[in-house]
């Protein structure tokens, strides 16, 4: 259950708003991941009796990260300072049950909110309606997760190659001995290597992590390229500048040097 | 090993033995395949028309045999090539279709040489030519294909175009204009001779169909019966004319009325390797655009709802393989209407039409389907939605079945964004079905890669330029439970998938990141033909 703990010693902590039945298992995910340290939890509860009235949402709370409650609305300067969101890690705003279909709108107005408090920190939005998501990425809202959208792509995957939801559910699953998805800056010395010459290296020096991608600039547009193909303009032989990220598939956080 | 030798495959030899392999019964396909297939269809119809043609016209014997020529020479060619390209050069002559081909060409090159040739066999020869016809056992998928294709484009035509009401009521027609000429022929030519407009036979044919058709006196009997006879097919021909107009405006009014919606499936029709979409919710159309996408139209999808009659689409083009099934998908009789027995996936949708429901109760309904679409195909492999996780606690015993609850893997994105900014692209990309973004497959070991290392067997997909994939697992579950005892980017000894010196087994699949299906994968024909894999080739 919640512990009471001062506000301000809090950094790098993760504050979500509003609360539906998914906060139990995101609080739960972010404080007993296996690959990084446990993260402090800030909940903003617009609607104390909902919160109160609804246990089984309530996370179970073992290790050392804190989990703490505010009262009051996302929007409000106030409760964003109290919930220290200028020093905040990330911030996931959850869709207001209280709002049924329609809590895209206010969701928004939140994320817009948090981003003016602290542009630096990564915003991730539940969507409800897929329809809406056009409209949202032209905010500042980082991360959109619409889970109407992963459905309708699961099925789909799931229908095409059998079995590929027990592999995407392995993958985000963050217990013990299951890998994960990374993704982290190039280091300096792989700087102006290619995917290949970068993947033969980690293969060849046994790297616990598989190069799977690589994420990189190119006419001031993020290009996110998983699988590179060996020709095209950004291929597995393009030499990868220094702000370029690598996507990696571990069991741990990836520490390449050991392995260039 | 080189990590090219699996792809070397596709040379210039492979090109042309696929392109000579019959289309749809070989992996990878070509249009090329089909239009050689359709060339030598035609070839071999055209040649054995030239037999009767030549008893018919022997004035034109020497045109036929000079196409006749022209034809062998084209199965020479054909025989030649298959014999080239076929894996096994010695024994191929030996083999069933080498045989056929050899037999569909023999008796031209002896007539060649008939010079040595008895004339009654020189004869019997040129009829031998008709063995060409065997050659189409090598075309019998496509033969097939076009047979359930054509019943099914008819059975559609009849049921949108109201076929058998207007079949009926133009047999109706038929009987009473011969029946009505007749009588009229005969009344007038015994009562008043051959004096009438009824007195020549054909001409009675005449008058008795612009009666019938346009309702309208044509030309008037100069008997009497003749006028009774007359007077009761014009008040047929009355009905006639309100009954087609009726069919008529009932076509049209219903054409109206399906505009902007789902066409439905028509009763009769049959369906082979389709997909069934089991009811309706807002994920719908998403989930067509996706499988749309990833198989690119090859496999027809059915939609069986009770909305079924009344699915809206903005874009009918883009969903002409897709059809509507009305109706409850509990009942049995509908189940059977969608050929679920004959399915390749079905889907089950959780439906959204009752919103007092409660998760459960919608989980248990979509569970009940499940159960009822298993019964007429307990192989199919099929996908369940669910609302909830509680329900998968009891859902998990119908086997071979895969669930997708949406919340739980939103719930661990979310956590997983936070951790990893930026990752829900990656898996967004991994979950979509396009030609530019790489998902993941999972593949039989190809027979060069058993024996190897992990290592080895990862360098060589890296160095794999024409089709760029990535090794990233090793599956080792039994062939009806796919991915249910796998291991991504295996690390440790568990399960015997130790790093990097895992040993490949030959009953290992490979999980790989891919861009399509890879072309060297060896699928199983049986798995093709009853519809297990899906293609996006």
């Amino acid at each position: 259950m919640e512990r009471t703990n001062s506000f301000e010693a809090l950094k790098g902590h993760v504050v979500i708003c509003n609360c539906n039945e998914k906060v139990k298992t995101i609080v739960e995910e972010l404080q007993n991941s296996t690959v990084q340290a446990p993260l402090d939890v800030v909940l903003i509860v617009q609607d104390s009796k909902l919160w109160h009235m609804n246990p089984s949402w309530h996370p179970v709370i073992s290790g050392t990260a804190r989990f703490l409650v505010i009262y009051g609305r996302p929007t409000e300067e106030t409760v964003l300072k109290k919930a220290r969101i200028s020093s905040a890690r990330a911030s996931i705003i959850l869709a207001d049950p209280k709002h049924g279909k329609l809590a895209d709108a206010p969701s928004s107005l939140n994320a817009i909110a948090i981003e003016r408090a602290n542009p630096q920190v990564h915003t991730v939005m539940e969507l409800l309606s897929s329809m809406n998501r056009p409209h949202i990425e032209q905010s500042e809202i980082n991360e959109i997760i619409c889970l109407g959208e992963i459905s309708e792509k699961l099925i789909a995957s799931s229908c095409i190659t059998p079995g590929v939801t027990n592999i995407f559910e392995n993958l985000l699953t963050t217990e013990d001995g299951t890998p994960q998805i990374f993704i982290d800056p190039i280091p300096q010395r792989a700087r102006q290597l290619s995917f290949r010459q970068l993947s033969r290296k980690f293969i060849l020096n046994e790297a616990p992590f598989l190069l799977i991608g690589f994420i990189r600039n190119l006419r001031n547009e993020t290009r996110i390229v998983i699988n590179p193909k060996s020709s095209g303009l950004i291929s597995k032989d393009t030499p990868l500048p220094g702000r370029s990220k690598l996507i990696t598939m571990g069991y741990q956080k990836p520490d390449f040097l050991p392995y260039l | 090993m080189d990590s090219k030798q699996l792809l070397k495959k596709h040379s210039l030899k492979d090109s042309i033995f696929e392109l000579l392999e019959p289309y749809g019964g070989k992996f990878r396909s070509t249009p090329g395949s089909l239009i050689v297939d359709i060339i030598i269809i035609v070839c071999i119809l055209t040649s054995c028309l030239l037999i009767p043609l030549g008893y018919y016209f022997p004035e034109y014997d020497s045109f036929f045999w000079q196409l006749e020529f022209c034809f062998t020479v084209l199965f020479c060619l054909e025989y030649l090539m298959r014999w080239i390209v076929s894996i096994n050069p010695i024994t191929y002559p030996f083999s069933l279709f080498a045989i056929i081909d050899f037999l569909a060409i023999m008796p031209t090159l002896l007539v060649i040489h008939a010079d040595y040739i008895f004339l009654p066999f020189f004869r019997g020869l040129r009829l031998l030519r008709l063995l060409r016809l065997l050659k189409f056992i090598r075309y019998r998928i496509f033969f097939y294909r076009a047979y359930i294709g054509i019943r099914n484009w008819s059975s559609a035509l009849t049921h949108h175009y109201h076929l058998r009401q207007m079949r009926l009521l133009f047999l109706v027609t038929l009987v009473f204009w011969i029946l009505g000429s007749n009588l009229l022929y005969f009344t007038e030519t015994r009562l008043v001779g051959n004096t009438g407009p009824y007195a020549n036979y054909w001409q009675a044919y005449w008058h008795i169909i612009i009666v019938l058709v346009s309702g309208i006196e044509d030309k008037e009997p100069l008997s009497l019966l003749g006028r009774i006879e007359v007077s009761f097919f014009l008040l047929i021909g009355i009905c006639f004319a309100g009954l087609v107009t009726a069919e008529l405006v009932s076509i049209l009014v219903k054409q109206m009325n399906r505009s902007g919606k789902i066409q439905l499936k028509a009763p009769s029709s049959r369906l082979h390797h389709h997909i069934v979409i089991i009811s309706f919710n807002s994920h719908l159309f998403n989930v067509i655009k996706q499988i749309t996408a990833a198989i690119k139209g090859r496999n027809q999808i059915v939609i069986v709802s009770q909305r079924g009659n009344n699915i809206k689409i903005a874009n009918p083009k883009k969903y002409k393989k897709v059809s509507a099934l009305f109706g409850d998908p509990l009942r049995r009789s509908i189940l059977k209407q969608a050929w679920i027995e004959h399915a390749s996936r079905v889907i089950i949708l959780s439906s959204d039409r009752d919103e007092n429901e409660s998760v459960l109760e919608k989980d248990n309904r979509s569970l009940m389907k499940a159960i009822a679409a298993l019964s007429f195909n307990p192989d199919v492999h099929m996908t369940v939605e669910l609302q909830t996780q509680d329900s998968l606690r009891y859902a998990s015993h119908l086997a071979g079945v895969s669930y997708i609850e949406a919340r739980e893997f939103g719930e661990r994105l979310i956590g997983q964004a936070v951790m990893n900014p930026g990752v829900t692209e990656i898996y967004t990309s991994l979950m979509t079905y396009t030609d530019d973004s790489s998902e993941f497959y999972l593949i039989p070991i190809p027979e060069e890669l058993v024996g190897k290392t992990l290592k080895q067997a990862q360098l060589f997909f890296l160095d794999l330029d024409d089709e760029p994939m990535i090794l990233v697992g090793i599956d080792r579950s039994p062939d009806q439970f796919p991915a249910s005892n796998f291991k991504l980017n295996p690390v440790s000894d568990e399960d015997g998938l130790s790093s990097p010196g895992a040993i490949l087994g030959k009953n290992d699949n490979l999980i790989l990141i891919a861009y399509e299906f890879p072309s060297f994968a060896g699928v199983n024909q049986d798995d093709l033909w009853k519809g297990r894999i899906l293609l996006r080739h």
